[in-house]
């Protein structure tokens, strides 16, 4: 065993190295889902459905949001029939 | 290569498998380089996850007149592998075992001990010391492709790769001095 053999056989040690075999298919996998998300609108109008139809409250808050401008409408074409 | 340039081109045409291609080309060495630059196991396959990803979102920034495909990917590993270090500070020598016992009788064992050594003297070295040193002895990469990577000068990586290479003939000296 002489230095320049100890070298050679670190240097060699050092370059072997086992790479996980679910490396390639780890990071496809993450490529993949980055295409998909890049493809989706940003504005999604079943997920928002969806969001909505999951809580109750935004259920019951888009309901009284509906009644309050379907309200105002209706005040507004009384009043313009009234100045007829 | 032009072979990598060819895949390059599909991949930014739309053909994302291909870029398998090239993961699979160049993992080793990329993971390699990254461990021998960070010296954690653990924490160099994220790094070049993150690295080849990154690749993958900016290949259409990459141009082949200017570099290889390989020295384009070494160089976001050696970026990716200096912001670890400067994060997570991992260059630190309690990590490294001491200096090799040389009344150890088994001879696989004095020579793990004194690969611990020069382990010790390399992950010592400072950073731009060490990365030319490791691109040019582990790797096998030229001078001027050391030079694209580190952005730096020929003669720049000459000096640091010959400094590299004296420190741990300095070690290797004492290993000298042991065996006798």
């Amino acid at each position: 065993m002489n230095p320049q053999q100890i070298y050679n056989d670190w240097k060699e040690q050092k370059t072997q190295f086992e790479c996980s075999k679910d490396f390639p298919d780890k990071l496809m996998k993450r490529i993949y889902q980055h295409e998909q998300e890049k493809t989706k609108p940003l504005f999604d109008i079943y997920k928002i459905l969806d969001l909505i139809s999951e809580r109750p409250l935004a259920k019951a808050a888009l309901l009284a949001a509906g009644a309050a401008a379907g309200f105002v409408r209706l005040i507004f074409t009384i009043q313009m029939i009234l100045e007829f | 290569m032009n072979e990598d340039i060819k895949i390059v081109r599909d991949v930014v045409s739309g053909d994302t498998d291909s870029f398998n291609f090239l993961v699979q080309r160049y993992q080793r060495p990329v993971i390699s380089m990254i461990n021998n630059i960070i010296n954690d196991h653990h924490l160099c396959e994220d790094i070049a996850q993150d690295v080849f990803f990154t690749a993958f979102r900016k290949l259409k920034s990459f141009d082949p007149a200017r570099s290889r495909f390989s020295t384009w990917l070494f160089t976001i590993a050696r970026n990716k592998s200096l912001n670890a270090l400067k994060k997570k500070r991992i260059l630190s020598t309690d990590q490294i075992p001491e200096k090799a016992d040389t009344n150890t009788p088994s001879e696989s064992l004095k020579k793990r001990e004194f690969f611990d050594m020069l382990d010790k003297a390399l992950y010592n070295l400072p950073a731009n010391q060490r990365i030319a040193f490791i691109l040019a002895e582990f790797e096998n990469l030229p001078y001027e492709e050391i030079a694209q990577i580190q952005g730096a000068k020929i003669g720049t990586v000459k000096s640091r790769i010959n400094r590299a290479k004296k420190k741990l003939a300095a070690i290797l000296k004492t290993l000298d001095g042991e065996i006798k």
